[in-house]
This record gives structure tokens, sequence and C-alpha cells, in this order.
């Protein structure tokens, strides 16, 4: 019965590293209703749907962000919706691009801000995150 | 082979059969459940034989002290990784783990969707082959959700279990040996960043170092051959140098898994995820490397500055991480000559896909030194477990396939 020690340690091992990430990154309820709609834009995006992203501005009003980043980021919070469908839909070109790991009252502005988005979301609004 | 090694290959093949199962049935229209019926039945049964109906071999069996021992380093490399886990892991990975991987695995996530995954630029490499991005879509699809505890959870199965099989392999012939190696590789921080960066390669890793240590059992049981081949096959499932790594792995040990109708537990091994490679490549566009040769292929090859570049890069890897392994082969080249004994094939593979990543890099298309700098250190990396089991393996005086042999 070694091998079954050796594989309850290993399993332990496992389950002590899922553990610890999760706790890592474990997100506050805002934040995770953030991320719960990036996931699931695909779902609702119709032809004619407008998709809006808010952008966030610094506090010394320059806006954050790099537009190849920004572009692809678009790609991968669509998926798998295809490419044709995403040109299809009109796309208001401001956008949230800001690290999750930001300083805390920068994290504060835009939970509160997309929380209030969130809260008034319909076919029509959506946000985008990059980190 | 000791049963601990086996539920390891057997939890490596589970990953591998649930990503090509899931893969058929979404060109099939095969409901999920069903598949994962199969996968569970495939589960239950696979463990069964393999721990019952292939005959254990006697090994050598530590003192109760050495057992001790061997309990204690083993549950304190885990704990070292673990650790080392919390502190690299990112919360989605490294770029490509989110920009590939992760992002295929959405596609293949929804019924439907899974076609336009081949309609992608480039830059996304539509061909890549499929199994993290199944293995992972498989269980989102299961979940009903995106949760990137999933693609992590298999990072960490890698992280612990790759280790682990280098000790189990090798710890009942040279406990001082095989805890040296194992906690080699719990301390490196460059491996566990690796690990839990959410890529292919060290999974990659993890499958090719299976192979060594499952062929090593192949010439007293033929249903090892079959293990090995699917194992390898799992190789070429993961990433496109898999085919490079199964192929020179292959021709290396051609009279342990081929000779004598082994041919036949060979191709019954490789087959399936081999299928799955070929149905992917049948359908996706050709790989950017490919495509990307013709005229200027021949200048490629002969142009010296790009070997000096490579070199320099590899240099640079090596300097970076590697130098305890390049001691390590320098002493036991040493003893080799000193005592007149072959060093062994095992090695002499290993520097074969050295050589075999040098010609890709030599004939890329892509601007080497991006190419270089943005994937030498990862690619020689998928080296590292296999390379520190078989100089392990070799300091324990273990007997490989390849025997050492005197030379005249």
């Amino acid at each position: 019965m070694k091998y079954l020690l050796f594989f309850c340690i290993m399993l332990l091992a496992v389950v002590a590293g899922v553990w610890l990430y999760q706790k890592k990154f474990a997100m506050p309820g805002a934040e995770a209703r953030m991320v719960a709609a990036l996931i699931g834009v695909h779902k609702h995006l119709k032809p004619g749907a407008a998709i809006r992203f808010v952008t966030f501005v610094q506090p010394d009003g320059t806006n954050m962000g790099n537009e190849k980043l920004v572009n692809n980021f678009i790609h991968y919070a669509m998926a798998p919706v295809s490419l044709n469908q995403q040109a299809a839909a009109h796309t208001d070109t401001t956008l949230i691009l800001a690290p999750l790991r930001l300083q805390k009252h920068v994290q504060d502005s835009i939970t509160w801000a997309a929380d209030i988005i969130w809260q008034n979301a319909d076919n029509e609004y959506y946000y985008a995150l990059i980190h | 082979m000791p049963r601990d090694i086996r539920i390891i290959l057997w939890l490596l093949l589970l990953c591998g059969l649930t990503s090509v199962l899931y893969f058929f049935s979404l060109i099939a229209h095969v409901p999920v459940v069903v598949t994962a019926l199969v996968v569970a039945g495939w589960a239950g049964a696979s463990l069964w034989w393999l721990l019952r109906k292939i005959a254990v071999l006697p090994e050598a069996e530590l003192s109760t002290r050495d057992q001790l021992r061997a309990y204690v380093v083993f549950a304190g490399g885990l704990a070292v990784i673990v650790t080392n886990a919390y502190i690299y892991t990112k919360q989605y990975g490294h770029w490509d783990a989110w920009w590939l991987w992760d992002y295929k695995a959405k596609y293949l996530q929804g019924e439907g969707y899974w076609r336009q995954l081949f309609a992608l630029n480039d830059s996304f490499h539509p061909d890549y082959p499929l199994f993290l991005s199944s293995l992972v879509a498989f269980v989102w699809r299961l979940m009903g959700s995106y949760n990137h505890v999933v693609p992590f959870t298999f990072s960490m199965l890698v992280a612990v279990c790759a280790p682990a099989l280098i000790f189990l392999s090798l710890y009942r012939r040279n406990l001082i040996v095989a805890s040296l190696a194992f906690l080699s590789l719990a301390f490196s921080g460059v491996f566990v960043n690796m690990s839990v960066a959410l890529y292919a390669d060290q999974p990659l890793a993890f499958l090719f170092l299976a192979a060594f240590v499952c062929v090593r059992y192949a010439p007293t049981n033929d249903r090892l051959v079959a293990i090995t081949a699917a194992l390898l096959g799992c190789c070429i499932w993961m990433k496109n140098e898999g085919m490079m790594l199964a192929i020179i792995f292959t021709l290396f040990y051609v009279r342990t898994l081929l000779a004598g109708g082994r041919y036949k537990w060979f191709a019954s091994g490789i087959a399936l995820p081999l299928l799955a490679w070929v149905v992917l490549k049948l359908g996706a566009p050709a790989n950017d490397l490919v495509k990307g040769q013709g005229g200027a292929s021949l200048a490629r090859l002969t142009d010296m500055s790009r070997y000096q570049l490579i070199g320099k890069h590899y240099y640079g890897v090596v300097t970076a991480g590697l130098m305890p392994l390049v001691v390590t082969t320098a002493v036991y080249l040493l003893y080799c000559y000193q005592t007149r004994r072959w060093p062994g094939k095992n090695l002499l593979l290993l520097l074969t896909c050295v050589v075999g990543f040098t010609m890709v890099y030599v004939l890329t298309p892509l601007d080497l030194e991006w190419h270089l700098s943005t994937s030498a250190d990862r690619i020689l990396f998928q080296l590292v477990p296999a390379y520190i089991y078989v100089m392990a393996a070799n300091f324990c005086n273990v007997t490989l396939v390849s025997n050492a042999q005197p030379f005249e």
C-alpha cells in the first residue's frame, strides 16, 4: 500500500495548490460580476447590437492603453463569436483598459463604475477588461 | 513497473484520452454527457487493468528507516513546489495561455463554435494541436463555465507529478540520487514558473519524461509498448514539436518498440492521438513555419550567422538555469571515459532532440531573434525533466533499455 500513500501525498499537493490559487485570486462580488459579464458577452451578441466599452481615464486625464493590445483583447473577450460577426456589430470604441491589480482606490473606482453599468445592463451594453 | 508509477501514467493517459475523445465528439456531434460516461468507464477499467493485470516484478525494497526518509523527502519537495506555484502563478497564466490555449478552449467549449477555430488568423496558430485546449474545454463544458481553476489544476498536476515520477522511478535504487534529482526540480523556480504558466511546454515535457520511464520496462512486457506509444501519441497531440520528439524517440528505440511483432502494440497505442492529429491537420491551415519554406530555406541552412545567434541564445538559457545539468553531464562523461563505458543512447537521443530544435530555428521564416527570444528557453526546458531522469538513472546505475556497454 506504499503506492497509495505516495498517491495521497501527490493529491494533497495538487489540492493545496489549487486552494492557494483560489485564495490568491479571490475576487470581490462586483469584480466577479465584471468577469462574468466579460465571458458571457457572446451569448447576447446579435446583428445590429451596439457594444459599448467604457474608457477608464487616469486621474491625470490620460488614457491608459495600447491600441493593439486592446484590439487583441476584444477578440479574446468576444470568443467564440466569429470575427465576421464581431465586425458586423457596431462598436463604440471606448474601452475599459485597466489591470486588475491596480492600486486599490483605482480598482474601487472601476468596480464602482462597472457595478453601475452591470446593474443597468441590457443586451446592448457590455464592457471588457484587460489584465 | 511499480504501482505508484502506473498511477501517474494512468492520469496522463486519462487526460490524453479525454482530450482526444472530446475532440472527436465535437466532430461527430456526440453529446458531452456520452463522452463523459465513456471517459469515466475507461478510467475505471484501465486503472483496474494497470494495477492488477500487469505483473509487478520484484524491485529492491528499502528498509523502514529509508522508506520513512523517502516519504519525508517526497512530501517536503512537493510542499516546496506548491509554495513556488503560489508565488509564480498568474491568474490567467502567461500571454500564450489566454491568447492561445484557453482562447481555443473557449471555441471548443461551445457547440457549433469549434469550426470557427480554423478561420482564425495566423497569430492564433489554428494548426496547433489541441490536447490542452480540448481537455480544458471538456471540463468547462461539463461545468458550464469558464473557470480558470480548470487549466490551473492541470498545470498543478504537471508541476507535482513530473518531479514525483522521477523520484518514484528511482528511489528504490538509490534514495540519495533520486532525492537530489527530485529536489533539483522542486526548488527550480524556472521549472515551477513554466509549469504554472498554463502553457503546453511543460505538459509536453512531462509526457516525454513518462515515455522514457515507461520504455525502460517495455522489453519485459508488450503491453507497455502500447502505453509508451500512447504517451508518444499524446506528445504529438500536445504540440507540433511533439511529433519531432516522438519520431526521434521511436527511431532510437525501434527495436524495443517495433521489432518482433511489437509494431502491433505500438500501432494500437499511438492510433487514437495520431488520428486526432491527422484530422486536425486536414482541417486546419498549414503551419506558419512549414508555409514559410521555399527558395530561401537553402540560404538559411548555409547562413552561419543564424547558427551563431542560436548558439548565443542557447548559451544564455544554459547559463541562466541549466549549469548544474552541464556540470553533472561533464562529470558523468568523465566517469564513462575513465571506466571505458558507453554513456548510453538516451543522452544521444536528447542531444538529437536539441539538434532537431536547432534546425527548426535555422529554417524558421520568422524573425530569428524574435523567435529565439520568445521561445528558446521554453523549448529547451521541454527536455529538462527527461534529461534529469536520464542522468539520475545513469548515476543510480539503473539498467536502462540502453544498457551501458564497454567500448573497445
